[in-house]
């Protein structure tokens, strides 16, 4: 068993902790991210050279953070190969690029913990610079001591909203409003439900608290209409719960609806998948160790189902004991039944905030015609529509095939929900009837030119 | 109980030309399609509208077809998204000059000039990105591309306005004999018809086993690889004599990457896969044809489900042991050019039997029983 | 063209790296990506091939695929996920030419 190679792809808490584990049972796993350093989108390191604390990057995760960083540093057992791109599966190789040149990874076993990215709905403007997505706002703060603009506008509705701006605001840069998509009453209703998730479901609060100190207004129910300006943005338009339209002047937008797995991989690699309700969105199969439906493939963190950081690690822990298990250790049953039950004990508070930051799909449907939908090839929704009622597809793959949104670079990540829903409102039935994008390799795309090195040096 | 004249077995192209060729002749057609129409070779392919370099047999119906080409829009009210771009095929070497001065021996001696030998010179005026070290090339000027989805959905379209019907998805089962005629089970019911056309692509193969005249056909997937889009450097298809390479820019800039390159392909899950360990080397053909590709950058790649014959050309032509039942397929990467004229010789031999195009060779009576193994 | 877009907060003490945007010197700092480095100084990445104006990127995170932008010899990085080197050159502006988009 010892000798089986364990790879996980993705160094945030879930591939972190995992390999962590692993190697603290005598294992070598090997670690692969596309990023210059651990940590993932959450533990993001500041480039060498930075020099603000931990406190500062991290705020109540500071601890958290440090103590992950500093075991997964220590563990000389684990083979960290950062700037690694795996960019396809063939049966058990992984194809990689390995700052820049192309490698290839063989495994018997396979952790995937390729984490999430903002999931977004289409406005008027928001092609144009200065609109960001909040996770993209929060990157250019922690990784880059940046702020995307001198006056920015927050809007959406996800758990990084109150967070991301009140961060912005510690860091001395000008919030002028936070516009949350959610109706009040909804999020009231979800209130009980987050105070009793201890500590996670409090600190939103304090964000909002912050906010408040600051005089940050923060209002509840609106609806995006444009990113205003020509070259850039000067302003966002909104009109509020009753209808009434407001303009605020800005250099910069953040916003976004919450969180949407990295899935193309589990997708490559032939993994199972089901549309999570909850989540409102296509997640990975995974059984209750972390198993996908194929044998020796494992599944971990917001990869496989968003709910942030604390559980990503408790998961990537889980995975591990279950790899574990399957090599024959017969020891991890109780460990492994501790992780589910803090799994478990988390579900009513990921519920809750599931309807505190609900994915607002009319938003999507309605869609204006003029609008850009898909930010590669720059379609609009209203050609997609036009290509809708002319060839009736059935599902999102064909509807890609005739419109070609979704085809572009980004592979559909950007517009790909968007998109599902006005395929569902034309043909009049659940999103999830809309079907799932393909994923196709490359999953991010790869230059030309680092193949010809490669065949150079085999010529 | 349903019935037609005619049983249509497939919605790719060849099944589709046929529907539209049959009811331009007045029969009365169903097409039975397990997924959707275009789902597979026909809409994955890369489109290309070529005669260069075909098969000797295949050669006379590649030329009726062009024709079809030529008034596509007339005949699927559709411009299909096809370009008369030209196709090349280039030497890079020795070898490569060789194999053009063969074929133009071969080609010549048949009568035809389709195929026109350029030099360097031309060469690098039609094709101004091209590598230096090429050293000539045949050239087909008014071959070409088109959209592939977009031709097959046309040609079923126009099939439909014409009165035929499409039942999609919807799976067939095997042909049986019935009195005089056939019937075909299929999920929505059993269809009967005076006849059967075996249009069903790599699945073509399970259908002529069951009429009990099994063909050693291959389930291939080719693969394409797509780049991010690119300001317009290349017009006409280009080949190599000496590797496998075809390399096309789409309408949108977008340079589309293939050449016969294959991967595994599961015909029974409807899946193909793309394997990139091979493919290196065609980004090194790539490279070393076209130099600007240094900046490219790969988005996306595919595979598509065709059926290969041995000896690379299709079974077209009445069943040996099935009275009615008529066979198109396993075109081998190579049937989309062949889609137009595909089913006009298809409706011919339904209406009388016989059709003026010499299709004896892409007799399925070729693999009969022997008669393969022991020329192969 | 329009100003700088981003806005350093912190860590402002780095050493600099020389680079130039568009022909232009643009003083960055060290460990800056691509995208901060330009954006400090520009208000755009590229400019889209579709002619709907310019773009800066957009989720910072490698997914969009939304801030390659082109260098002076010919290659082309993925900003938000490249650091800045010295002598780096770099243009925004449309293209023209074999080489485009
Ligand atoms: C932008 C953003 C900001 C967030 N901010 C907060 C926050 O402030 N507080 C909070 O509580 N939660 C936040 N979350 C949620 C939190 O980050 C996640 O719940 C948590 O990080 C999930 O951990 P993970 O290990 O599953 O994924 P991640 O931390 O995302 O790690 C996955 C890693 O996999 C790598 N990877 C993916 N695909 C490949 C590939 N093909 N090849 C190589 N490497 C690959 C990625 O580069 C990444 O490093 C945020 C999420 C996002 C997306
Ligand atoms: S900004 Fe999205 S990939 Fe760089």
């Amino acid at each position: 068993m010892r000798s089986d190679r364990i790879v996980i792809v993705g160094a945030g808490p879930a591939g972190m902790r995992a390999a962590l584990v692993l190697a603290g049972a005598g294992l070598n796993p090997v670690v692969l991210d596309e990023a210059p350093a651990s940590g993932g989108q959450i533990y993001r390191r500041q480039p060498r050279g930075f020099t603000r604390a931990y406190d500062k990057l991290y705020g109540f995760e500071a601890g958290r953070a440090r103590a992950l960083h500093a075991a997964f540093d220590a563990d000389n057992r684990i083979d960290h190969r950062s700037g690694t791109l795996v960019w396809n599966i063939e049966g058990r190789r992984l194809q990689t690029l390995h700052d820049g040149r192309p490698e290839t990874v063989e495994f018997d076993r396979l952790l995937l913990a390729t984490g999430a990215m903002d999931r977004v709905i289409p406005f008027p403007g928001w092609t144009r610079p200065g609109v960001y997505t909040l996770g993209g706002a929060q990157v250019a703060l922690k990784h880059q001591a940046c702020a995307i603009g001198r006056r920015v506008v927050f809007f959406g509705a996800s758990p990084l909203l109150p967070l991301v701006a009140s961060q912005y605001a510690a860091a001395g840069a000008e919030v002028a409003a936070v516009l949350d998509t959610t109706p009040l009453r909804a999020k009231l209703a979800a209130m009980p439900g987050l105070l009793a998730g201890g500590k996670t479901g409090w600190k939103g609060l304090v964000y909002l608290a912050r906010l408040a100190a600051r005089r940050i207004p923060y209002r509840h129910g609106i609806t995006p209409v444009a990113a205003l300006g020509s070259e850039s943005v000067e302003g966002f338009a909104y009109t509020d719960a009753s209808g009434r339209r407001h303009e605020i002047e800005c250099d910069a937008i953040a916003f976004g609806y919450g969180l949407k797995s990295e899935w193309q991989l589990a997708d490559l690699a032939g993994c199972g998948f089901e549309f999570d309700a909850g989540n409102y969105q296509w997640q990975v199969v995974a059984d209750e160790a972390g198993r996908s439906t194929v044998p020796g493939v494992y599944l971990a963190g917001d990869g496989t189902r968003i709910g942030g950081a604390e559980l990503a690690e408790i998961a990537g822990e889980r995975a591990a004991r279950a790899i574990l298990t399957d090599l024959g250790d017969t020891g991890q049953g109780a460990a492994l039944a501790a992780c589910a039950r803090r799994i478990g004990g988390q579900a009513r508070l990921r519920r809750a905030i599931e309807r505190a930051f609900p994915f607002p799909a009319p938003l999507a449907r309605a869609i204006p015609d003029d609008c850009i939908l898909c930010r590669c090839e720059a379609v609009t929704a209203g050609e997609f529509r036009a290509s809708i009622d002319r060839l009736a597809p059935h599902d999102v793959n064909r509807a890609k095939a005739f419109s070609r949104v979704g085809m572009g670079r980004c592979q559909g990540r950007i517009c790909g929900p968007a998109a599902a829903e006005i395929l569902a409102a034309a043909r009049g039935v659940e999103v999830k009837e809309a079907g799932r994008l393909r994923s196709q390799p490359p999953v991010k795309p790869v230059p030309v030119a680092a193949f010809a090195d490669a065949a150079e040096d085999a010529a | 109980m349903n019935t037609a004249d005619v049983i249509v077995i497939g919605g790719g192209i060849h099944g589709c030309s046929t529907a539209l060729h049959c009811r331009l002749r007045g029969l009365s057609v169903v097409v039975v399609e397990k997924d959707h129409v275009a789902r597979h070779a026909s809409g994955v392919n890369a489109g290309g509208v070529r005669r260069l370099n075909r098969h000797p047999a295949e050669i006379p119906l590649a030329m009726a077809s062009a024709a079809l080409w030529q008034r596509i829009e007339d005949l699927v009210h559709d411009d299909c998204g096809y370009r008369q771009t030209g196709q090349i095929r280039v030497a890079e070497g020795e070898p490569g000059l060789a194999a053009i001065a063969a074929r133009r021996r071969l080609v010549e001696g048949l009568g035809y000039s389709h195929e026109q030998w350029i030099g360097p010179e031309e060469l690098f005026e039609l094709v101004p990105a091209i590598s230096r070290h090429c050293l000539g090339a045949l050239w087909t000027a008014d071959d070409g591309h088109a959209d592939p989805t977009r031709t097959t959905r046309a040609f079923a379209r126009q099939a439909a306005a014409l009165g035929a019907e499409f039942l999609t998805p919807c799976r067939a089962g095997m042909p049986r004999r019935a009195g005089g005629g056939w019937q075909v089970p299929t999920d929505r019911g059993t269809f009967s018809g005076a006849q059967v056309v075996n249009c069903a692509g790599a699945w073509g193969g399970a259908v002529a086993a069951a009429l009990g005249e099994p063909v050693p056909i291959e389930p291939i997937a080719p693969m394409m690889l797509v780049t991010a889009r690119m300001a317009p450097f290349v017009d006409p298809v280009v080949a190599s004599f000496d590797r496998m390479i075809s390399f096309k820019q789409s309408p949108n800039g977008s340079v589309v990457i293939g050449g016969g390159w294959r991967s595994r392909a599961e015909p029974d899950a409807n899946r193909a896969h793309v394997e990139f360990g091979e493919l290196h080397r065609l980004i090194g053909t790539t490279l070393d044809l076209f130099p600007v590709m240094r900046g490219a950058r790969i988005v996306r790649s595919w595979a598509g489900i065709e059926g290969a014959m041995p000896d690379a050309i299709p079974v077209i032509g009445p069943s040996m042991t099935a009275p009615g039942v008529i066979h198109a397929f396993g075109f081998s990467a190579h049937g989309f050019q062949l889609g137009p004229i595909g089913g006009a010789i298809v409706a011919d031999l339904v209406e009388s039997g016989a059709t003026s195009l010499p299709i004896e060779p892409f007799s399925i009576a070729r693999f009969a029983g022997q008669a393969w193994r022991e020329a192969s | 063209m329009s100003g700088a877009r981003f806005r350093r907060l912190a860590e402002t003490g780095r050493p600099r790296v020389a680079i130039t945007v568009d022909g232009a010197p643009v003083e960055a700092m060290q460990g800056d990506t691509l995208m901060t480095a330009i954006l400090t100084a520009r208000g755009r990445l590229r400019v889209s091939e579709f002619g709907d104006g310019p773009r800066a990127g957009f989720c910072l995170m490698g997914a969009c695929q939304d801030c390659w932008v082109r260098l002076e010899d010919g290659r082309r990085l993925r900003a938000c996920t490249t650091f800045a080197e010295a002598g780096m050159a770099i243009l925004t502006g449309a293209e023209e030419g074999a080489d485009a988009f």
